[in-house]
């Protein structure tokens, strides 16, 4: 019997669409579902890698428990009663000596559902979970939503008529949204790119500005002080629909172009140009880019910039501009799923990082949820954006300040690789009482772990994108076959442990498909499973309305867009737009500049790769064996360093290698180093954990809180002063 | 680099070597029995045989690189292939220097017929000619090695063939004791004219690709005279297989000089069909130059990369 | 009839899919490819820059050399202008993989003949497209019939001025490139 399985494909956020074929239960092919409106039939590599995925031999299969000492690399086989048992047992205790808070987690992106883990965590009484939210999307989400009631994330660039890509690269990373891009540009839409680098996507653009690192924020003002200064923004909506744009064009009058052009490198007249092209081009939109989110301080005062943009230029909610979604009305989203409201408020506050970073934990996620609520009936998840802030959390774990951190189950997510500070986050995993990871690998950071559990990968469990639970649309997708091995989904395992804590009344479910389910039912179709709406619907649109405001009003304390954000500064912030000085950059560190002459881009997605993952899929391993550190032909002649040399990268934190890449796409004094690096073919035992600090740019970035985010507590990964040198001798 | 030829090495090298020495020896000596010279049939039939295993073993080199040896017939199957037509020429090489042999056994009942023998002899001289001439051709059909393209392969290849055809007669004559005769003394002047040809013409070859050639044919060229290929070509193909034994043919034709001389110019012969073949570079395709890792470390980590899943497997207990 | 295709390289972001894809449809062993994707540049000077990537595999020559040389006729055009290998006739001399300027031939040791893409041609006698197309994310990749004047591919060769690469060579061949 051959069935075809309408499946989600897992290997980046993009979540296309697969169909499978399966033959008495054993997938034999898995190829793009034509009908889907992401991918359209197609697959990038790694999506045409997965039965290499799912079949690999070193795939988790069986819960396996840490024997020997932790990092030793011994592990035994155990039942996943014994281990779910155990778990329990520990956490019970744990939470007996030292409060709820103690148990914290950390989460990867979008290969789990994490409503479950809310769930289970506001069950249990903690609030410390935690994602690398901070450095992906939540600054600019959190400072739109406090502008503007939620965040405006689905520009129609179908219909714009510019579209500037702000540090963003979809052409290695999001692959369906650049054949978009393309496509628009077709059509005739304007290209703006702006990026350090000359990126794949850059090299299709219109116009690129080839920006110095990390100085977005000067070239985001300057646009304001262009755009205001020359009468060249939406008087009407400005008028009519906002607060704050006095306050905003007295802020952004010292920010001239000439200033900005001493910072980002670009000539005044260059930047008075783009501007002019994106505030004349209406409508227009910006793509969110996750550089951005990546500067550390001053992160969300970047983000304030680009709203302010969005907003005056008339591009909010319009055709062709920033569309903003706001929640699905009907299915039951992320948010109503999590019972945010049974955490107790003492707890709340508890939260690590809600005394310093307070947008992205619960005193500005309250203030956000009141007022969505009020507006649009329901709110964004907690998950992501209400969250412990992870260095923060690292130091608890170390220093049990200011309340020890003992516990800690990791799911999707690789922290030794994937944090700022891999040493520190290596210190800290080490300073645990009991540490669970869930993973379908073994990995350099499960290497670290008492328990390393076997997680279901996408083509045995179902999928249901929401992007975050914030998009008003849902596209639903079925499992090809059961679990292989003893493999399970997440949502079975906080199931599962929350049974044997005291939670079985919240968990009445047997499987995902009854859980998404019983999500679906609102909407009203007349299915009998969640696999009917898989197969006759699949997907369920909100009907796509504009410019909402004007019935619904605006989700903020106001009732209008706040140029100048009242939650921000009732949070304690600087309400406008302002520049801030990287943390590790030149112009912060002049003193440094002699012994640290180069800047550092330690971000950016790269094909075939997606974050630390699929480095054990051989094809896909072949295509990009090593790391690459990008280094400019003049560089790399005056330290005689020849292509594919290693190359020693470092900082005042950290020092790893990674084979030189001369390339013209990064200027003379930048380069930018490859992210995710690990070997799964290296020595697991501790402290090689398979090459974790070899290659991993997280060695060389600092995630000291003084130098996070203000109101997000990102950490810096842009802009940071290294040197580089020749490894002596060859590898 | 895949730009490199690399899929014909020393063994292809090897029989375009030894065909083409078996092939001109033959002719030599066919030549010799055509103008009615007495030797002959003191030498032609031990010296055909020999050639004949020459180019045998050479044949045999060309078999021993294809990868299903017991369809080795499917070469003749198609006869507009310059590739099977010199597999029809090699055949008949072959066929026709032996018939030719027999003609110097006494024992064979045909030895006497003379005017017979001689119809052979320019058969299988015709045959050999073929034989030595289709590499070039053959060559020149890889559109994309303009290092190939240069008109002059073929007389290049016949030229070198002969030099090294004579050569192996005069190291022959030697041994068969004739080291100190007309025979030798003749051969030994047609030798150095030969060798000054071939020098000639290997320079006006590459000189041509230099100033006119493509661009990765002037690479190749690059890689002969300055880079990679250099002490192979110029060191031993140009200087110690040509040069020196050109100068030597000045010096007489002492027998010991005619052997120093003639295994110089076998030598060179050898590594001159060696590093024309490998020099060809293939015309590069855009950004080929940025390849990330080649076929063979690729092919070599694939190895390593999947032994080392398979031992980490039971680790893991899957 | 005669197959062919077009690749815009105005679209193609040198992401692998058609390599990967394509390695897993013909099972080809793991650092086998029929497909390369190359990176040409950045070229130029800091930020004055140009790059683009071009895919290249067989380009199924209506002259090819590899034809024109194979001993055996093992290498063979189809009626459909495809050039398809009947591995059961290779002898495995690797003339083709000489002669053929685009270095798309490769010697599959464990079947001991050369290989290299085969524009899919059963998925085409079956109705489906080639499996890069259908994998390609930014639709880059066209295929068609060459012979169909007033079809889609042709249609796109004359809009976009789409050409073979290394004309000049006078192979002759049926893939095409739109030029960035």
């Amino acid at each position: 019997m051959s069935d075809l399985k309408k499946v989600a494909c897992h290997f980046c956020h993009m979540n296309c669409g697969m169909l499978a074929e399966v033959d008495n239960g054993v997938i034999t092919k898995v190829t793009g579902d034509p009908e889907h409106p992401f991918n359209q039939g197609a697959q990038c590599p790694r999506g045409a890698s997965a039965l290499d995925h799912l079949n690999h031999p070193n795939r988790i299969n069986y819960p396996l428990k840490q024997i020997g000492k932790r990092g030793a690399g011994q592990f035994e086989r155990v039942s996943w009663q014994e281990a779910l048992d155990d778990i329990a047992a520990r956490l019970t205790k744990l939470k007996a000596t030292y409060g709820a808070e103690t148990l914290s987690s950390l989460g990867g992106t979008n290969r789990t559902d994490d409503f479950a883990r809310r769930r289970f965590f506001n069950l249990f009484g903690s609030p410390n979970v935690a994602h690398t939210a901070p450095v992906c999307w939540i600054p600019n989400f959190l400072v739109e939503s406090a502008s503007y009631g939620w965040a405006a994330f689905d520009p129609e660039i179908a219909g714009s008529r510019c579209v500037i890509i702000w540090g963003h690269n979809p052409a290695t990373s999001y692959l369906p949204e650049m054949r978009g891009l393309l496509q628009a540009k077709a059509n005739g839409t304007k290209i703006i790119v702006i990026d350090p680098i000359f990126s794949e996507t850059a090299a299709k653009a219109d116009l690129w500005l080839a920006i110095r690192p990390g100085s977005d924020n000067a070239l985001a003002l300057a646009w304001l002080n262009v755009i205001i200064n020359e009468g060249l923004y939406d008087y009407e909506f400005v008028d009519e629909w906002t607060v704050g744009f006095d306050e905003l064009s007295e802020r952004v009058e010292e920010y001239t172009p000439e200033w900005a052009a001493e910072k980002t490198g670009i000539s005044a007249e260059v930047i008075a140009e783009a501007a002019r092209i994106y505030a004349t081009a209406k409508p227009a939109c910006i793509q969110w880019g996750v550089a951005t989110d990546q500067f550390g301080r001053g992160s969300s005062a970047g983000a304030q910039a680009r709203v302010a943009l969005r907003v005056i230029c008339g591009n909010l909610d319009v055709p062709g501009g920033d569309v903003m979604p706001g929640p699905h009305p009907d299915f039951i989203t992320d948010w109503e799923m999590e019972l945010n409201d049974l955490l107790p408020l003492a707890q709340r506050q508890k939260q690590l990082g809600a005394d310093k970073f307070k947008l992205n934990t619960w005193p500005g996620y309250q203030l956000l949820t009141d007022n969505m609520v009020r507006v649009w009936g329901k709110s964004i998840p907690a998950e992501w954006f209400c969250e412990a802030n992870a260095p923060l959390l690292f130091r608890a774990m170390v220093s049990q300040q200011p309340y020890p951190v003992k516990a800690c189950i990791v799911l999707a997510n690789n922290p030794l690789i994937s944090y700022a500070n891999s040493k520190l986050v290596y210190q800290a995993l080490k300073s645990l009482d009991l540490l669970v990871v869930m993973d379908y690998w073994m990995t350099p950071s499960a290497l670290l772990a008492d328990y390393v559990l076997p997680a279901a990968s996408w083509l045995e469990r179902p999928v249901m994108t929401t992007t975050y639970g914030v998009s008003d649309w849902l596209i639903a997708s079925e499992r090809a076959i059961e679990p292989m091995f003893e493999r399970k989904t997440d949502a079975d395992f906080w199931r599962e442990l929350g049974h044997r804590l005291g939670q079985v009344e919240y968990w009445p479910w047997e499987s995902d498909e009854e859980i998404f389910k019983q999500r679906l039912d609102p909407i009203g179709l007349e299915v009998d499973s969640y696999e009917e709406f898989v197969q006759y619907y699949r997907m369920a649109f909100a009907p796509r309305e504009y410019r909402k405001y004007q019935e619904r009003g605006v989700a903020t304390p106001s009732g209008k867009v706040e140029l100048k954000s009242s939650i921000l500064e009732q949070l304690g912030y600087d309400p406008l737009p302002h520049y801030v000085e990287l943390p590790f950059g030149s112009e912060a560190k002049p003193e440094m500049v002699a012994e640290y002459p180069l800047t550092l881009i330690a971000g950016g997605g790269f094909m075939p790769f997606f974050h630390s993952e699929h480095r054990e899929i051989t094809r896909i391993r072949l295509l990009k064996p090593y790391p690459r550190v990008a280094i400019s032909p003049v560089l790399a002649s005056q330290l005689s360093i020849k292509d594919k040399e290693w190359v020693w990268i470092e900082t005042p934190t950290g020092r790893i290698k990674q084979q030189a890449l001369i390339t013209s796409a990064v200027a003379p004094n930048v380069i930018q180093a490859e992210r995710g690096w690990w070997f799964p073919e290296n020595s697991p035992v501790d402290p090689d954990l398979m090459g974790a600090f070899d290659s991993n740019v997280n060695v060389c970035l600092d995630d000291d809180p003084n130098t996070c985010d203000e109101a997000c507590g990102s950490w810096c990964t842009r802009a940071v002063m290294c040197r580089i040198s020749k490894v002596g001798g060859e590898r | 680099m895949e730009q490199k030829q690399g899929y014909w090495g020393w063994l292809a090298a090897g029989y375009l070597f030894l065909a083409a020495l078996g092939a001109m020896i033959v002719s030599t000596v066919a030549i010799m029995d055509i103008l009615d010279i007495k030797v002959v049939s003191q030498i032609n039939g031990w010296i055909s045989l020999v050639a004949l295993v020459l180019a045998g073993v050479g044949s045999l080199f060309l078999m021993v690189e294809l990868t299903h040896i017991f369809r080795a017939y499917l070469i003749y199957a198609r006869p507009s292939s310059i590739m099977c037509i010199g597999s029809y020429l090699l055949t008949a090489f072959l066929g026709l220097t032996f018939i030719y042999a027999t003609f110097f056994f006494d024992f064979i009942p045909w030895a006497g017929l003379v005017v017979i023998r001689k119809i052979v002899a320019v058969l299988t001289i015709v045959s050999a000619l073929g034989l030595v001439a289709y590499p070039g051709l053959e060559l020149a059909e890889a559109r994309g090695r303009t290092f190939w393209n240069g008109g002059g392969l073929v007389a290049l290849f016949i030229t070198n063939g002969a030099a090294t055809g004579l050569a192996g007669v005069n190291i022959m004559l030697v041994l068969f004791g004739l080291g100190v005769s007309q025979y030798v003394m003749v051969l030994n002047l047609i030798l150095t004219i030969t060798l000054i040809i071939q020098l000639t013409m290997i320079s006006s070859y590459l000189w041509g690709i230099k100033l006119t050639g493509a661009k990765e044919a002037q690479a190749s060229v690059a890689s002969l005279v300055t880079g990679t290929y250099r002490f192979k070509f110029m060191g031993i193909v140009v200087s110690i297989g040509t040069v020196v034994p050109l100068i030597l043919g000045f010096f007489g034709s002492l027998p010991q000089l005619v052997v120093v001389a003639a295994v110089l110019v076998l030598v060179g012969g050898l590594l001159f069909r060696r590093v024309f073949l490998a020099v060809a570079l293939r015309i590069v395709m855009p950004g080929e130059e940025n390849q990330t890792i080649s076929d063979k470390e690729a092919a070599q980590l694939a190895i390593r990369l999947e032994k080392c899943w398979a031992q980490k497997a039971g680790w893991l207990k899957n | 009839m005669h197959w062919g295709m077009v690749i815009d390289l105005r679209r193609c972001v040198g992401c692998h899919a058609c390599t990967i894809a394509c390695q897993n449809e013909n099972n080809l062993p793991l650092a086998l490819k029929y497909c390369k994707i190359f990176k040409v540049g950045p070229n130029g000077e800091y930020p004055n820059l140009t790059s683009y990537n071009i895919p290249i595999a067989c380009m199924h020559c209506e002259e090819a050399p590899c034809v024109e040389g194979c001993p055996t006729g093992a290498s063979h055009r189809r009626e459909d202008g495809i050039i398809a290998i009947d591995a059961d006739k290779c002898v495995g001399c690797q003339f083709c993989m000489l002669v053929c300027p685009y270095g798309v031939r490769h010697m599959n040791k464990e079947a001991g003949a050369v290989e290299k893409c085969t524009l899919c041609f059963e998925r085409l006698e079956a109705g489906k497209v080639t499996r890069c197309v259908e994998t390609c994310q930014l639709k880059a990749r066209h295929i068609g019939d060459l012979d169909d004047e007033t079809g889609e591919l042709m249609r796109l060769i004359r809009k976009d001025n789409a050409q073979p690469l290394y004309k000049h060579l006078g192979t002759k061949p049926s893939v095409y490139y739109i030029m960035p």
